[in-house]
C-alpha cells in the first residue's frame, strides 16, 4: 500500500501536468468578445470585356508585294495603342504615408531566382517582384480589375498580321535600379542566351517554333532590336493572343550579366542574389528556407513605386504555423496559393485582426473526374451521363471545399468573360434520371451489378486520384458512394502525384477514371491544345473533331464577339457530353491584416501574389 | 587494431557502394522526375519534356545513368540541384549546420540521461527512481512531434491572450537574423524535446547497466576496501556501464541526422531532413541521393569510432 502511494503521487502529478498543457492548448484563450474577421467578397465574375487592347483594321493602301494581284493588299495593321497604363509615380488615395513592412508567409518556398529556371508560382511570385514581369508577362499584363491587356515594359505595339510579327515599342525612360537604361538590346541579349540548347530553357519548345518548325506550331521563329526601344517578334501563327504569345522574354540586365555562367548560381551571384532589377521591389536578401526580403524601388520606372518599405515573405512549416504568426501579428498577410487549403479558410475567418478576402479568380483553379475512352464502356454516352447525374456539384463545394467553389460545366470556368451560362448544360444530381438513362440505354442489374446492353457485367473500375491532398480522396469516395447505386464497384486508388501522372500518361494506361485540377488561363481559347497533345495532357483520349476545329478557329479570330460565340459552342458541346465530368471551380482566398490599407480585391487577387499584377505596390500601414 | 582499421575501412566502402547503387535504383524507380512539375500546364510541349530528360541523362538505362554518377562521385562531385542549380554539396552544406546545431543541443542535453541513470540506480525503489520511470514511460508513449505541436499551439495562444511570450513561434524573422539570443531562443523547445528522447533513452539503459553492475563481486570488493562513492562510480561502474550506451549514442546520432525531418518541419529549421523531403517531393534526385550517401557515410563512420571506442574504453576488447 505504501508502495502504491508512493508510485501514485508522480503519476497523478504527471497526469496533471499533462492535461494542463492540453486544456491550455484547446481552450480557446482569445478573447471572448473577439470579433470575427471581417470578410470581403471581391469582384468574381467580371464584365464583358476586351481581351486585348488592340483592334485590327485593314487598309487598302498602297503595298510593297509584287506578288499577283489575287494576293491581298494588306500589309499592315494601324498602329495601335496600349490602354493607358499607370504612370510610375504613386497615386493613392489621400492619406496613406510611405514607410512600414509588410510580412507574409508561405509554406513553399521557391528554389531560384533564376527567370528561366523558374517554373512554378512561388519563384514567380519572387522573381516578379523584383524584376516586374515574368515570362508571358513583360511587355504588356493584364490590368486587375478589367482584365484588359494593357502596357508593362511597352507603352503599345502593333501587330502585321500578314507578316505575323509583333513590334513592341518601349515606354520611355525605364531604367535598371542602377540607372542605366532599359533598352530592347537588353530583350535581345536574353533571348539570344535563353534560347542556347545548353541552357536547357523549360519553355524552349513552348515558346520557339523549332526542331523542326511546321506550320501547325505556334511559338516564335524570330526576334530582332530594330532600334532601342523596339522590339519585334516574329510568331509562326497567328492567333488571337498573339501579343501575349510573342511576349515570352523577360529581360535580364546584359552589362550584369554578360560574360557570367548562366545556369551556375555559384559563378553567377546575380542569379539568387539579383542586385540590377527593373521592379518595384529590389533584392535585399534570401535566407534560403526562412526568409526573402525586398526593399522598395525607389527608382521604380516601370511600375509604380511602393509605399511601403519592404516586404518580407517567412517560409514556415505548414499552415497552423502560418495562423499562428498571423494570429499574433508576427505576419501580416498569406494567400491560399502560398500552400494553405480550403479547411484554414474557416479558421482565417476566426481571426479577429484580419480580413478575409474571397474571390473567383478568372483563372480559376478547377476540378474533374476524367474518362478513359479506350475503356469501352466509357465511350457510350449514356454510361457516361448516368455517371454524371450522380455526382452533386454543390455538395462538393460545400463539403469537401468548404464552400469556396462553384460547380462547372466545361472547359471555361464560370468566371472568365466567355464564360456562357446559356450554354452549358447544367447538371443536377438526379439519381433517378440517371438510373432511367442506363435503363433506356439497356443496362440491367443483377446482384448489384451493372450489366452492359450485350450481357457483360461492368468490372470492377479503378478510380486513381492523388494523396498529395485530402480533396481529391473525398472526390473519389463520393463517386464511389455514388456509383455504386448504379450498380459500378470502383476500386480507389490514392498515390502520390507523381505515380498518378505515370499511370495516366503512359502505357497500359492502367486505369478507369482519375480526378485532377488544371489552372484556367485568363484566355480559355488556348485549352483547345489540351486536346491535341496526346496522353501527355489528354490522358483521357477524348477525341472530338468539331471541338478541336472550333478551338482552332477561335484561336485565329480576333474580333471578341465572334471569339465568344465560338466559345460559347465549345462550351454547349463540352458540356453535354464531354471529356470529363465536370466539378468545381475554386474561390481563392488571402488573409491580410486590418494594418494595412491599400488592399483592393479584383478578379486577379488582392496583390500578395504575382498573380494580381500588383505586386503590393499600393499597400500601406494604416 | 591497424588491419581492424583497414578491414572496416574496406568493408564500409564497400557497404557505402551497395547503399548508392540500391538507393540510386530505388529513387529513379519511383515515379517521377524533373520535368513532372510542368505536366499540368497546358502550355508545355512534349517537345520540353522530353528535351528536360535528355539534359539531364534521364533518358539513358538507369545502370548507365548510375555509373556516370558514380564516376562523378568518386570525385566529389555529386552533380546539382535540378531546382536551384547549386552543386549537391553546397546544398548539403547548407542545410547542415541547421540540422547540426538543432541535433546537437538535443543530444547533449539528452546526455544528461547518464547521470539521471545513475542517480536512480543508486536509489532504486525509492520515490525519485519511480517518478522517472512512470515519467519514462508517459514520455515513450507521447510522440515528441506531438507533443511540440501541442506545446508550441498552447505559447502562441498564452502569448496572445497575455502578452507574455514564453516561447518563440517557428519561422525565422528576418530583423532575427543576426540575433544569437533569438536564435537561442529558438531552439529551446526543440532541444528540449530532442532531449526528452536522451533522457528517456540514456536513463533507462544506463540504469539496467548500473544495476547490473553494481551487483557485480568487484564493485562490492570496491566499496569494501573503502573507495569513495566517487571513485567507485568513475572508476568500476561508469566505464563498465559506457559500452551500450555508447553503441546507443553511436547508432542515435546517425539516426537523428536522418530523421530529423520531423523536428525541422514542426521547428522551421531548414536542415538535412527539409532537404530530403523536398528533394524527394520535387523528384530532385541528385539532392536525394547525395543526401543518402551523405547520411550513410556519416552513419558508417560514427559506427566505425563508436568501435574503436569500445576498445578504448574496454581493455577485454581486442580486434
Amino acid at each position: 500500500m505504501r508502495n502504491v502511494r508512493r508510485s501514485a503521487f508522480p503519476l497523478l502529478a504527471a497526469l496533471s501536468l499533462l492535461l494542463t498543457i492540453v486544456l491550455g492548448a484547446c481552450g480557446d484563450s482569445t478573447p471572448t468578445t473577439a470579433v470575427p474577421a471581417t470578410t470581403q467578397a471581391v469582384a468574381t465574375v467580371p464584365p464583358a470585356v476586351p481581351t486585348a487592347a488592340f483592334n485590327s483594321t485593314t487598309t487598302a493602301a498602297a503595298t510593297t508585294t509584287t506578288t499577283a494581284a489575287t494576293t491581298s493588299a494588306t500589309t499592315t495593321v494601324a498602329a495601335t495603342t496600349a490602354a493607358a497604363t499607370a504612370a510610375p509615380t504613386t497615386t493613392v488615395a489621400a492619406g496613406p504615408k510611405k514607410g512600414g513592412t509588410v510580412t507574409m508567409v508561405t509554406s513553399l518556398e521557391s528554389k531560384s531566382m533564376h527567370p528561366y529556371n523558374c517554373d512554378d508560382t512561388y519563384c514567380i511570385a519572387y522573381i516578379g517582384r523584383v524584376y516586374g514581369g515574368y515570362s508571358g508577362n513583360t511587355m504588356q499584363k493584364r490590368d486587375p480589375k478589367t482584365l484588359e491587356v494593357i502596357g508593362n515594359f511597352a507603352k503599345s505595339w502593333t501587330v502585321d498580321k500578314e507578316a505575323k510579327t509583333v513590334s513592341y515599342t518601349l515606354k520611355d525612360g525605364i531604367t535598371w535600379t542602377d540607372g542605366k537604361p532599359i533598352t530592347s538590346d537588353d530583350f535581345l541579349w536574353t533571348y539570344q542566351q535563353a534560347t542556347k540548347k545548353e541552357n536547357n530553357w523549360s519553355r524552349y519548345a513552348q515558346n520557339i517554333c523549332a526542331d523542326p518548325c511546321t506550320a501547325d506550331k505556334n511559338g516564335a521563329v524570330g526576334y530582332e532590336a530594330p532600334d532601342a526601344k523596339t522590339v519585334k517578334v516574329k510568331m509562326n501563327t497567328l492567333t488571337f493572343d498573339i501579343v501575349e504569345k510573342a511576349d515570352f522574354i523577360l529581360p535580364l540586365p546584359r552589362h550584369v550579366w554578360e560574360g557570367k555562367d548562366w545556369l551556375d548560381p555559384t559563378k553567377n551571384p546575380a542569379i539568387d542574389n539579383p542586385t540590377v532589377t527593373s521592379g518595384p521591389w529590389a533584392f535585399k536578401e534570401w535566407n534560403k528556407n526562412k526568409n526573402w526580403t525586398v526593399v522598395r524601388n525607389d527608382k521604380s520606372t516601370v511600375w509604380p513605386v511602393p509605399l511601403l518599405d519592404s516586404l518580407t515573405v517567412i517560409t514556415v512549416a505548414d499552415a497552423s504555423v502560418g495562423f499562428q504568426k498571423i494570429k499574433s501579428g508576427e505576419a501580416d498577410a498569406f494567400e491560399n496559393i502560398y500552400g494553405f487549403s480550403t479547411q484554414d479558410e474557416a479558421e482565417a475567418e476566426t481571426l479577429s485582426n484580419s480580413t478575409v478576402y474571397k474571390w473567383l479568380p478568372a483563372n480559376a483553379l478547377w476540378q474533374h473526374i476524367s474518362f478513359n475512352f479506350r475503356r469501352s464502356f466509357e465511350a457510350d454516352p449514356a454510361f457516361r451521363q448516368a455517371l454524371t447525374w450522380v455526382i452533386d456539384r454543390q455538395a462538393l463545394s460545400d463539403k469537401v471545399y468548404n464552400k469556396l467553389a462553384v460547380p462547372m460545366y466545361s472547359d471555361v470556368a464560370p468566371s472568365s468573360d466567355k464564360y456562357d451560362d446559356k450554354a452549358v448544360t447544367k447538371w443536377g444530381y438526379d439519381p433517378a434520371k440517371a438510373k432511367q438513362i442506363l435503363k433506356d440505354a439497356g443496362y440491367t442489374l443483377k446482384d448489384g451489378k451493372l450489366i452492359d446492353p450485350k450481357g457483360v457485367a461492368i468490372p470492377k473500375l479503378k478510380f486513381v486520384y492523388s494523396s498529395d491532398s485530402p480533396e481529391p480522396g473525398k472526390v473519389a469516395a463520393v463517386a464511389q458512394q455514388e456509383w455504386k447505386d448504379l450498380g459500378i464497384e470502383l476500386d480507389l486508388v490514392g498515390v502520390p502525384f507523381n505515380t498518378v501522372l505515370k499511370t495516366i500518361q503512359g502505357e497500359p494506361f492502367d486505369f478507369d477514371f482519375v480526378t485532377l485540377g488544371w489552372s484556367a488561363g485568363v484566355n480559355p481559347e488556348s485549352f483547345g491544345d489540351v486536346w491535341k497533345a496526346g496522353p501527355s495532357l489528354n490522358w483521357g483520349n477524348w477525341v472530338n473533331k468539331e471541338v478541336n476545329d472550333l478551338y482552332a478557329t477561335a484561336q485565329r479570330e480576333f474580333d471578341a464577339v465572334k471569339r465568344k460565340a465560338l466559345m460559347s459552342q465549345i462550351q454547349a458541346l463540352e458540356s453535354k457530353d464531354g471529356p470529363y465530368i465536370y466539378l468545381v471551380a475554386q474561390t481563392a482566398f488571402a488573409v491580410v491584416n486590418k494594418r494595412i490599407g491599400g488592399v483592393s480585391g479584383t478578379p486577379l487577387g488582392i496583390g500578395a501574389s504575382y498573380l494580381a499584377n500588383d505586386y503590393a505596390t499600393s499597400w500601406y500601414i494604416k | 587494431m591497424g588491419r581492424f582499421i583497414v578491414r572496416r575501412a574496406i568493408q564500409s566502402l564497400l557497404l557505402l557502394l551497395a547503399i548508392s547503387f540500391i538507393g540510386f535504383m530505388i529513387i529513379h524507380l519511383v515515379p517521377g522526375g524533373p520535368e513532372v512539375k510542368y505536366t499540368l500546364d497546358p502550355r508545355i510541349k512534349p517537345e520540353d519534356l522530353q528535351r528536360i530528360r535528355e539534359y539531364y541523362g534521364l533518358n539513358d538505362p538507369i545502370p548507365v545513368q548510375y555509373f556516370k554518377w558514380l564516376i562523378n562521385a568518386v570525385q566529389l562531385d555529386f552533380g546539382k540541384s535540378y531546382d536551384s542549380l547549386y552543386p549537391v554539396t553546397d546544398e548539403i552544406m547548407r542545410a547542415l549546420p541547421n540540422t547540426l546545431i538543432l541535433i546537437s543541443s538535443g543530444l547533449i542535453l539528452g546526455l544528461l540521461g547518464v547521470p539521471l541513470g545513475i542517480y536512480i540506480a543508486k536509489r532504486r525503489g525509492s520515490t525519485a527512481d519511480s517518478t522517472v520511470r512512470v515519467l519514462t514511460v508517459i514520455g515513450s508513449s507521447i510522440p515528441t512531434w506531438w507533443l511540440g505541436l501541442i506545446i508550441i499551439l498552447f505559447t502562441s495562444n498564452f502569448a496572445i491572450s497575455t502578452g507574455i511570450k514564453i516561447l518563440p513561434l517557428p519561422g525565422f524573422n528576418a530583423e532575427n537574423k543576426d540575433n544569437l539570443l533569438y536564435y537561442i531562443w529558438q531552439l529551446v523547445l526543440p532541444s528540449l524535446l530532442i532531449a526528452l528522447t536522451g533522457w528517456l533513452t540514456y536513463s533507462r539503459i544506463t540504469r539496467s547497466q548500473v544495476l547490473d553492475v553494481l551487483s557485480q563481486d568487484y564493485v562490492r570488493t570496491a566499496i569494501s576496501k573503502g573507495l569513495s562513492d566517487q571513485a567507485v562510480s568513475r572508476n568500476h561502474i561508469l566505464r563498465n556501464a559506457l559500452i551500450p550506451i555508447i553503441t546507443t549514442f553511436g547508432t542515435t546520432l546517425p539516426a537523428f541526422i536522418g530523421g530529423s525531418v520531423i523536428f525541422e518541419q514542426i521547428f522551421g529549421f531548414p536542415g538535412i531532413g527539409k532537404l530530403t523531403i523536398d528533394a524527394l517531393t520535387r523528384s530532385d534526385y541528385p539532392i536525394a541521393i547525395g543526401v543518402l550517401i551523405f547520411v550513410s557515410t556519416f552513419s558508417v563512420v560514427v559506427l566505425f569510432i563508436c568501435d574503436i571506442l569500445y576498445g578504448i574504453v574496454d581493455p577485454r576488447v581486442r580486434y
